[in-house]
């Protein structure tokens, strides 16, 4: 991956850039070498803060100029250096030579202006053709995306439109100038995985058919694996590691690469704990001397403290990495990392009389639009019919894609919503039947932990205060005792005890969230409803979560509802695993029967489209049609039907929970009448 | 919705703006934004100066504000006299020094009053919801559909012409502000994931308003209150012209140009020099509440 090398549409050499801030100069990037070739899709990854998006917005100079300094380093684009290029050449360069396309769809379109005119817009100010042209051609732009009925969206305004949809209109107005280089920055990370897949093909296909190069940032690994043909590791504002996708992800030579491959839930047992990276990203306004990578690294030492260039791996040509051990010799594979306990393996507790939780026959739905005497002109169903349990000591997995109701499941368990029909019995206590008093009693035996630690802590508290406060609210207490308290349930957590007088903006995303779960612990619960805990953090941070919450478990008994999107996380915690579909459980057993071998025609499809590295082969299309019905009327029959590839006669008629097999006493049940005619399907793990 | 179901990985501007409308207030950021702002700087310059001039003013007035010599009547400006005198000989710069202290003091204490009862009500009412917040929201329309000064002037003028009572009045006109401004502020963080972890181990509301919704919503009302100290003291003195405020002989500005502008043409400095001080205190106050409403909500900043 010569930086000089002729065929480079972009080439970064040493690059360092700053930005001053009040808490001094952050490093945002430091000396990176960077190159994308013409027709390949070239990836970044790296965790948050790395310097990723900063590096790719460099190369169309999308930083705000006043609040950032290039220290050295040049940016060519086809051998033509920008740095010193005016804004007007700039102009000419955005969308013409380089487009982008951002994490948000809906923020990077303008919300009063209509599709159709958007694109022309783009089309018409790098290119002099009539207004009827423009349209023309961005009425086959859309077709091309895949967006059905062009003609129609292209009226529309962004709100009216799905994510996917959303995403896709700005492919179209990325490649309306036919670009050399399209950059796209986390395209996918706000998209469901079954539209993610269906983005990620499109994206692919367009860029090979158009021979555009794509440089793709992400932090999902599998992604990358999927997609990218070469790959660059960023960490801490430098390159760690660079080369084909195939090298870098089959043998890793950098540590940190290693390490975060290694805290992957999928790569992981089930129900053990991961190989974590240990310690933070450093903090770029002071960065450690010497390799970035030192302080968390198990292999550092003394020629460490000096900064490593980018070394040749054995492997692979192009491949390198930014480590000492690669001229030294050594190799980096270590052994296991400290904190892998091989036999900590739990089985599923023992069935006992009653169960923690149960759900009835749960039902949600939430008035939508008045007419003028005040009754709803609708409602949306937000959960349909929902019979679930919990026993003690358990972790139920709920698997499911937005608007799925999985978060209106965990909000009726903690009770911050009431079910408009069925009884939610938790202990053998109907919910409904208490008063007010009583009801403030029961719920300190629930708990639980939303999905971002940053807004579930309040800002203004110290750490102890937000940690006792469940305790505090519920009798008076000297601040020595609160504080005790504390103390007690932050070591529970892993936080250190003489951080507590600070608040939490003060900790990384990991801390606050282990600050969270010490809060939903002091109460002493049975139960924690974890809402999404770890889809905010990092994967190196989200394996020390995970790590916390399996050895919390063993240690108090305690239930988890584990609500995820992601399907690896579920896969590793759980003893048990629903996935919902349109506010109904279409599927419910055990994780591996359910997660390994699927029974429901959406699970398989949800399960198709998890992106898995390892598995090179491509994406894997899930579902017919891309676009989730309403649920404001409900389909009739199954639910999944108009999506499912297997629909026949008989799914026009709603589907009750059949048994597919029993396993242990436990049995997996599956929503869908033609279980016994479907192929059998068993995971690629 | 799509943004906060799914691992969103934050944006990099997240760097560059370190206070991202968390609602904590990092004073370590308001005073680096602070110093970058000439304007408020020159704000708290002048603030600080008048406050320093209340502090003080015993030691430094050159006269008793209230002691009246006959012999130097209506004196033009002098040595002896930095801004002349008045019609019974009193020094005005003494006065003048001496009604930072009432005019200031008024300031205060009409934003605490309004701002102290106003947020209270305003988060209640937020809390509340369905009829106490109606029948709150519309009183104060109410209140607010009256052109103030007029609204301060009836009620001053039906409690009786008294300083304190002119403060409750112009007191009373500025809640419907603060209650407006807490009332939005509940309704917003009454979403917030930490209000329902509090829900869910068992708060009451009452514990709920004052440990997470009030401090939280400080900010907009902290910037509220420092644009509204300069109209206090400019509204007080208002009514003091009109006579409806402070009485003879305090040594309050508004009350000294209301004397003062029977001689505007012939002895400029009486009425002039009092009315300096209300114009550079209200702009002080404005200028810290503008650069303060900068920092909290930099989407009004300007270029």
């Amino acid at each position: 991956m010569s930086v000089t090398a002729a065929n480079n549409i972009v080439a970064i050499s040493g690059l360092t850039l700053d930005f001053p801030t009040y808490r001094g100069r952050v490093h945002a990037l430091s000396d990176v070498t960077l190159a994308v070739r013409e027709g390949e899709i070239t990836g970044l990854v790296g965790e948050s803060g790395c310097g990723k998006s900063v590096a790719s917005m460099s190369i169309i100079r999308l930083l705000p100029p006043g609040s950032t300094e290039v220290m050295s380093g040049t940016i060519r684009l086809r051998g033509h250096d920008i740095s010193r290029a005016s804004e007007r050449e700039m102009e000419g360069v955005r969308g013409k030579l380089v487009s982008m396309v951002f994490q948000e769809p809906m923020s990077a379109l303008n919300p009063t202006i209509r599709i159709g005119r958007q694109i022309t817009q783009v089309i018409r100010r790098h290119e002099t053709v009539s207004p009827a042209e423009a349209t023309s051609r961005a009425e086959a732009l859309l077709t091309e995306m895949q967006v059905p009925d062009a003609s129609r969206i292209m009226r529309n305004y962004p709100f009216e439109l799905s994510g996917g949809m959303r995403q896709r209109v700005l492919l179209a107005m990325a490649f309306s100038c036919n670009p050399a280089m399209l950059i796209a920055d986390e395209p996918t990370t706000a998209l469901d995985v079954t539209v993610q897949a269906q983005v990620l093909m499109l994206l692919k296909e367009r860029a090979r058919q158009r021979g555009t190069s794509v440089l793709f940032i992400t932090h999902d690994l599998a992604v990358v694996a999927q997609l990218c043909d070469s790959v660059y590791v960023m960490y801490a504002g430098h390159i760690v590691e660079e080369g084909p996708t195939r090298a870098v992800l089959r043998h890793p030579a950098h540590p940190y690469t290693r390490a975060l491959l290694r805290s992957l839930p999928e790569l992981g047992h089930p129900k053990q704990a991961l190989a974590a990276i240990s310690g933070n990203v450093p903090d770029l306004a002071h960065p450690p001397a010497g390799c970035a990578f030192r302080p968390r690294c198990a292999a550092a030492h003394d020629a460490c403290r000096a900064v490593p260039d980018l070394f040749p791996a054995p492997d692979d040509a192009g491949h390198r990495a930014a480590c000492w051990l690669l001229p030294e010799g050594a190799s980096a594979e270590s052994a296991p990392p400290a904190g892998l306990d091989a036999d900590r393996h739990r089985t599923a507790s023992e069935p006992a009389a009653t169960p923690l939780l149960a759900l009835e026959d749960v039902a949600v739905r939430f008035p939508v639009g008045f007419d003028w005497r005040g009754r709803p002109l609708g409602h949306v169903h937000a959960l349909n019919g929902v019979d679930l349990t919990l026993r003690r000591g358990e972790t139920l997995g709920i698997v499911g894609e937005s608007g799925c109701g999985k978060t209106t499941l965990g909000q009726i368990i903690m009770r911050l919503l009431a079910p408009s029909r069925g009884r939610v019995v938790f202990d053998g206590i109907d919910l409904d039947t208490v008063d007010a008093t009583r009801l403030r009693e029961i719920r300190r035996r629930f708990q639980i932990v939303f999905q971002d630690p940053q807004s579930s802590l309040d800002p203004r508290m110290t750490v102890w205060r937000a940690i006792t406060e469940p305790l505090a609210v519920a009798e008076r207490h000297a601040n020595s005792w609160l504080r005790d308290k504390a103390r007690v349930l932050a070591e529970e957590v892993g936080l250190r005890s003489d951080q507590l007088e600070r608040y939490q903006h003060e900790f990384s995303g990991g801390q606050r969230q282990r600050i969270a779960i010490a809060r939903a612990l002091a109460p002493g619960p049975d139960l924690l409803v974890l809402d999404e805990p770890t889809s905010a953090l990092d994967v190196s941070v989200q394996a020390q979560i995970l790590n916390l919450l399996l050895a919390l478990q063993q240690r108090l008994g305690l239930a988890y509802l584990f609500i995820s999107h992601n399907v690896a996380v579920v896969r590793h915690i759980a003893d048990r695993v629903a996935v919902m579909y349109l506010g109904q459980i279409v599927e419910l057993g055990m994780a591996a029967q359910v997660l390994d071998s699927p029974g429901h025609p959406y699970t398989r499809a949800l399960l198709a489209a998890v992106p898995k590295i390892g598995d090179d082969q491509g994406i894997g299309l899930p579902v017919r049609s891309t676009e989730l019905p309403s649920n404001l009327d409900l389909p009739a029959g199954c639910f999944f039907r108009e999506r499912c590839p297997f629909a026949a006669a008989g799914c026009e008629k709603p589907q009750p929970l059949v048994e597919a097999e029993r396993a242990d006493a436990e049995s997996h049940l599956v929503r869908c009448h033609r279980l016994r005619e479907l192929p059998r399907v068993t995971a690629r793990r | 919705m799509a943004a906060v179901e799914k691992g969103v990985a934050p944006p990099t501007g997240a760097v560059i703006v370190p206070t991202a409308r968390t609602g904590a207030i990092d004073w370590r950021y308001v005073w680096y934004q602070l110093r970058r702002s000439p304007l408020a700087l020159l704000g708290l310059a002048i603030i600080a100066l008048v406050l320093a001039a209340m502090a003080a003013a015993p030691l430094i007035a050159p006269y008793d504000p209230n002691r009246l010599d006959l012999l130097h009547r209506l004196a033009p400006p002098s040595f002896a006299h930095w801004f002349g005198t008045d019609e019974v000989g009193r020094d005005l710069l003494s006065r003048v020094l001496y009604g930072a202290r009432v005019s200031v003091t008024v300031g205060f204490a009409v934003v605490g009053i309004s701002m102290g009862s106003g947020t209270v009500l305003g988060a209640f009412s937020g809390l509340a919801g369905g009829r106490t917040d109606t029948i709150i929201m519309r009183l104060m329309d109410v209140l607010l559909s009256f052109p103030s000064f007029v609204m301060a002037m009836a009620l001053a003028a039906a409690l009786g012409p008294d300083l304190i009572n002119a403060m409750l009045a112009i007191a009373v006109v500025r809640i419907p502000f603060y209650v407006r401004l807490a009332r939005g502020q509940a309704l917003s963080l009454r979403e917030r994931p930490y209000v329902k972890a509090a829900v869910t181990f068992g708060a009451r509301p009452l514990a709920i308003a004052w440990r997470h919704i009030i401090p939280n919503a400080l900010a907009p009302i902290i910037v509220q209150s420092t644009l509204d100290i300069g109209g206090a003291i400019l509204t007080a003195s208002a009514l003091s012209f009109i006579g409806l405020g402070a009485q003879q002989p305090t040594a309050e500005w508004g009350a000294m140009v209301s004397n003062g502008r029977d001689y505007l043409l012939d002895q400029w400095w009486y009425p002039t020099f009092p009315g300096f001080a209300i114009l550079v205190t209200a702009v002080g106050f404005n200028l810290i509440g503008d650069g303060l409403r900068d920092i909290f909500d930099p989407r009004l900043r300007g270029r």
